[in-house]
This record gives C-alpha cells, sequence and structure tokens, in this order.
C-alpha cells in the first residue's frame, strides 16, 4: 500500500490543511492530494451548477416562432443526454480529446501523471545537477543532457509548497523532461503507463489557483500535469525571477 | 603566466576562449583569462574592520594591498575551513584589483563560445548578474562567472574605499 492510498482510510476533515512539527509527511500527501481532488470535484461540480440554471435561458425558442423553409429537411437537433457534459470543458487540452497513454511518476509520494505524448524524456538524475548560486528553493540546478542541458525544478516545492517533507529532494532519481522545453521535473519514481479517457479525468477549467493541474484522475490518485502550462510557469517564474512561490 | 594564457585564439567559425576553472563547493567555474592577473598560494588574511560581510580582508602582494572577497558567501554556500589546495585568484577589472578566495584552482579550458549556454535567470539579481553561463564539458557543467559583476557598483565603491 502506498501513501496515497493510505488517504482513503485517513480522517481527513480534522487534519486537512495543517502543518506543524507532529504533522507526518504522509499526512501533509494525503491532505494535499485530497485538496487536489475536492478542488477538482467542487469545480465540476459547480460548473454542473452554473450550467443547470443556464438551461432554461439557452432553451430553444418555440418552434413556431422559427421561420422553417417550406423544402427544407427538418433541422437536426442535437444530440441530447439530458445534461451537458461536464468532461469536456473549452479549455481542456487538445491532446485529451480522445484516449491516451500517460505516465505516472512519484514526487514525495504524491502521484503525477504527465500525457506520453508530451514527455521530453526522462534521465537519470545520479547527482549530476549542477546547482547555480542565488538560486530559488524549486530550483535544483542543471543536468547536463544528451542534447541539451535540463534545467531541474524541484517538482515537490513546486507543487507542494508549504507542505514539502523536509527530505524530499534526498529521493529525487529521476528527471521528466517536459516536452521539447528545457525544464525537467524531478521526481523520486517512474511508475506505470495507462491509458485515460477524457471521461475519466476531473478537467479543471478555472486554473486561477495551481494552473498547471489539468486535473484529477481519481481512478490511479493521481494529479494529471498541463504539460504546457506547467513549462509556461516555469519559463514565467525564470524571466520574471520568481524567488518564490507564494 | 598572464602572457601565456591570457591570449584568446579566434577560429574563423566559431571564436575560442581560454578559462580558468577553479572548485567551490563540489562546483567548478571558470573565469576568463583575460580577467586573471595570478593565482596564490593561501596566505594571511588580514580582517579589515567595518569591512562588508563579503570581504574576508586584506593581503599584501609585493607591497600592494589587495581585497579578498569571500566567494563563497557570495555565492551563498556554506562556510568552508582552509585547505592546501586553497588558493586565492588575484583578478583585475576596469581600475581594481580584487582577490577571491577558492577551495581549489582546477585547470585552463579552451571553450568555443558556442559551447557557451546562456544561464537560467532564476536567481535573485545579483547571481543572476555574475552567472554568465554554462558549458557542458565532458558531461560536466562548468558555470562561467563574470567577474566584473560579482560586485554591484556601490560595492566596488566601498571596495575602493576600504
Amino acid at each position: 500500500m502506498t501513501g496515497v492510498d493510505k488517504l482513503t482510510a485517513r480522517d481527513r476533515g480534522p487534519v486537512a490543511g495543517l502543518v506543524d512539527e507532529s504533522f507526518e509527511p504522509a499526512d501533509a500527501l494525503s491532505s494535499y492530494l485530497d485538496d487536489l481532488l475536492k478542488t477538482a470535484t467542487q469545480e465540476a461540480a459547480q460548473e454542473d451548477r452554473v450550467l443547470a440554471e443556464e438551461v432554461p435561458v439557452v432553451a430553444p425558442a418555440p418552434v413556431t416562432a422559427l421561420p422553417i423553409p417550406a423544402a427544407a429537411e427538418p433541422a437536426a437537433l442535437p444530440e441530447s443526454t439530458g445534461r451537458p457534459d461536464i468532461h469536456e470543458p473549452a479549455d481542456q487540452p487538445e491532446w485529451a480529446g480522445r484516449p491516451f497513454e500517460c505516465l505516472i511518476f512519484k514526487v514525495a509520494g504524491l502521484q503525477l501523471a504527465v500525457p506520453l505524448v508530451l514527455l521530453g524524456a526522462i534521465q537519470r538524475l545520479d547527482d549530476a545537477v549542477t546547482p547555480l548560486p542565488g538560486s530559488p528553493a524549486w530550483y535544483m540546478g542543471m543536468l547536463p543532457g544528451a542534447d541539451r542541458n535540463i534545467r531541474v525544478v524541484d517538482t515537490a516545492q513546486w507543487v507542494m509548497a508549504g507542505r514539502v517533507p523536509a527530505d524530499a529532494r534526498a529521493d529525487y532519481r529521476f528527471v521528466i523532461r517536459l516536452n521539447d522545453s528545457e525544464w525537467g521535473l524531478a521526481c523520486d519514481q517512474v511508475a506505470q503507463s495507462f491509458t485515460l479517457r477524457p471521461e475519466q479525468v476531473k478537467w479543471r477549467t478555472a486554473r486561477s489557483k495551481r494552473p498547471w493541474l489539468a486535473g484529477t484522475v481519481t481512478s490511479h490518485m493521481c494529479a494529471l500535469i498541463d504539460v504546457g502550462a506547467m513549462a509556461s510557469l516555469l519559463s514565467r517564474a525564470e524571466r520574471e525571477q520568481h524567488l518564490s512561490l507564494e | 603566466m598572464t602572457s601565456a594564457i591570457g591570449q584568446q585564439s579566434q577560429d574563423l567559425s566559431d571564436r575560442v576562449l581560454q578559462y580558468v576553472t577553479f572548485r567551490l563547493d563540489e562546483e567548478t567555474y571558470g573565469i576568463n583569462v583575460m580577467q586573471i592577473q595570478e593565482v596564490l598560494r593561501y596566505s594571511e588574511i588580514a580582517p579589515v574592520p567595518g569591512a562588508p560581510e563579503y570581504v574576508l580582508g586584506i593581503i599584501n602582494l609585493r607591497g600592494n594591498v589587495v581585497t579578498v572577497i569571500d566567494t563563497r558567501t557570495r555565492f551563498g554556500l556554506a562556510e568552508a575551513s582552509i585547505t592546501d589546495a586553497s588558493r586565492i585568484v588575484v583578478m583585475e577589472s576596469a581600475d581594481q584589483v580584487m582577490g577571491i578566495l577558492v577551495d581549489s584552482v582546477a585547470e585552463v579550458m579552451y571553450l568555443k563560445a558556442s559551447e557557451i549556454e546562456t544561464a537560467p535567470n532564476v536567481g535573485n539579481e545579483e547571481s543572476a548578474k555574475f552567472i554568465q553561463g554554462v558549458c557542458n564539458k565532458d558531461g560536466e557543467l562548468i558555470i562561467l562567472v563574470e567577474f566584473d559583476k560579482m560586485l554591484s557598483e556601490h560595492e566596488w565603491d566601498e571596495i575602493a574605499a576600504l
């Protein structure tokens, strides 16, 4: 059983959001993933409500009011499923239009997933990261690569800011390069790949918080990364010299 | 030494630069040889009362006073003890001569300009300024430092006033 699996067995309510000395890393992780899943679920539910409220407004006008050409075929009505499909928001990534392969990787116990089509490369860390003076905590340094040097991100610092287990960095073994960008995410372990259908993902539409999070996959208890958004955020952080993630 | 290593050769297609590499906290840094005057074994550095924290003190170099910078402090690294390999690299910038204390001096390296990659600009302003770039040499990344920018204008003035 993984740390993530333990989440379901824990009493989440009273401990959610707490971070103190006595708070175990596993608890922090559970609480964090819980948050991610809750956020996505709440957003989906909220969107559900909004769309439900909008239904009367967009209801078609009475047929008698429509000009119907005499010789025309009857207008094809859109197939109705009874409710709008909340799994296909307008900003769902392009690659998610059909079933896609994903790779799960683990960071400080948290399970993250990237679509294989946007996975640039996987490289061993082997202590070869060169730190640069004055770098912020989320930036580990540069890793020499076969065809280019990779800018390695301390993924836990980036995605779990404020809840990072103290020794998270010591467990990093691999770097996952984001598509063809110069950025790579450090991770502890690369796990299995699997196929996801778009409707298996709780897609996020409101990206004001954690814009790198495309959605969550409850069946695999993992957070699906929007690779493009993540690479853009990192580039912006570099350009604007974000020293902290606050 | 300066004249021997202080030459830049130029290829028709790609300029070749010479860098002296030094070690600090397990990492390798490089400085253009044109800026280096000489490399000294560690000798007693006399502290200067009231000097900024990045100044270790001064040394007497053949009758001239040279201010020595605490490179570890400047680079945000932890303090380390002096060893037999410790060196003071004396450099000349504009009209000032200054020394930097390093863990050891490694070698003179030839780098093509095309091999130098711009460094990520994620650090704080000061460090971002003095890191000129990085270079992948035989699988090891060398951090190239621009000596002139190791100190701000204000800090250069401070040192001149010591």
